[in-house]
């Protein structure tokens, strides 16, 4: 995606052939019971899956059980990998996945405390305030959180994580198409929700 | 490269959130535990529900199908009532056939008798020589009814005797062929007494 120029572009992609050759052979090592292995493999991506997770909740909240959660998947499922896709795809994938269902567990506790507990928490009515204030970049965050899940989950992967198309489909288990759409009406939100700030 | 303002603002947005807190530590292990927590619970679940089953079936087998003194005693007075009812109700369905066989042969004769009707009706209207019979019996009637009113209501004697002759003349198979016969009698009687 941030291609300043032809060599630095070749020194990207041979990294990146390197990071894959080396997920190779922890996985190959990790699954061969090294637990030396997918130690190494989860410091290598743990960051990467906590920063995802914390753009896919809305830059609110824990991310640790979700990270947790992922790397707990992985574990299990580490077997039934086929590199298909890059090791960081399918990680991403899921943590989608796990983001998803985080994501219901918050709602369900915000209504519960909507009904039970006196309403919304402290800390996000602060940040609704902060938003109806005007702050440019909370008003930014408090719109990718108002967008409908499809359309955060690529506008998150596209522009934040830098993903291609392609691989967001992979991730995300959609064809090229079905990702250009919701893109495009992520963008669509986007631009209505924040229009004084796109054009400024 | 092409500027675009949304991809822009997301990402100062996402710069000003800062990182997701503090450190991560001991991920992998976190996550091992989970796999080991998940394992035991499903195992926990598992060995549950085969007690559980285990527990139904042997229930099922002594409430049900236990070999007790008791339940033996129940089971062989309750096979007697069982075989008893199981007579009644054979009796009451042989009884419900017979009935039933009747009712349809009834129904059969019924409509059979209705069907000859039926036929001989057909056949009247369409032989020409009952219709003719029907005539003459009816030509006869005409006459004697004529003899009879001279007779009793005109006091017309000799003309009612002539009618009745000429009836008994010219219808003599018929049955009005015969009560004139029979007035021609009692008119000769009558003189005669």
């Amino acid at each position: 995606m941030v291609v300043k120029a032809d060599g630095s572009e070749r020194c990207t992609a041979s990294l990146a052939e390197a990071g894959e050759a080396e997920d190779r052979a922890l996985v190959e090592r990790a699954v061969g019971g090294d637990g030396g292995a997918f130690e190494r493999l989860v410091e290598m991506h743990q960051r990467q899956v906590a920063r995802t997770a914390y753009r896919l909740l809305g830059w609110r909240g824990e991310v640790e059980d979700v990270v947790q959660d992922v790397f707990a998947a992985a574990l299990v499922s580490l077997k039934r990998f086929r590199w298909e896709s890059t090791l960081r795809s399918w990680l991403t994938s899921l943590t989608v996945n796990r983001c998803r269902k985080e994501r219901r567990r918050r709602m369900v506790r915000r209504m519960l405390w909507g009904r039970w507990g006196g309403g919304v928490r402290r800390s996000e009515q602060a940040a609704d305030e902060a938003a109806m204030a005007g702050e440019r970049l909370v008003r930014v965050r408090k719109a990718v959180r108002e967008l409908a899940g499809r359309y955060r989950e690529v506008v998150v992967l596209r522009y934040l994580e830098g993903m291609e198309i392609n691989e967001i489909g992979k991730a995300l288990g959609i064809s090229r198409g079905a990702v250009e759409v919701r893109l495009h009406r992520g963008r669509g939100q986007l631009k209505e929700t924040l229009a004084g700030l796109v054009e400024g | 490269m092409e500027y675009d303002p949304i991809e822009r603002l997301l990402k100062e947005a996402d710069g000003e959130a800062g990182d997701c807190g503090r450190e991560l530590r001991g991920v992998a292990g976190e996550a091992r535990r989970i796999v080991r927590r998940r394992r035991m619970a499903r195992r926990v679940v598992a060995g549950a529900a085969a007690v559980v089953l285990v527990v139904g079936a042997a229930c099922w087998q002594w409430v049900g199908r236990g070999p007790g003194r008791e339940t033996v005693v129940k089971r062989t007075e309750g096979g007697e009532e069982v075989r008893r009812l199981k007579a009644e109700v054979e009796e009451l369905r042989r009884e419900a056939d017979w009935r039933m066989r009747l009712a349809r042969r009834l129904m059969e004769e019924e409509e059979q008798w209705r069907r000859a009707m039926e036929l001989r009706r057909e056949l009247a209207r369409g032989n020409p020589m009952e219709a003719l019979r029907e005539r003459v019996d009816y030509a006869a009637f005409a006459m004697v009814y004529q003899g009879d009113r001279m007779s009793r209501e005109l006091g017309l004697a000799e003309s009612a005797e002539r009618l009745y002759r000429e009836c008994s003349r010219d219808f003599p198979g018929t049955q009005w062929g015969q009560v004139a016969r029979q007035r021609l009698a009692e008119m000769k009687e009558r003189k005669e007494g």
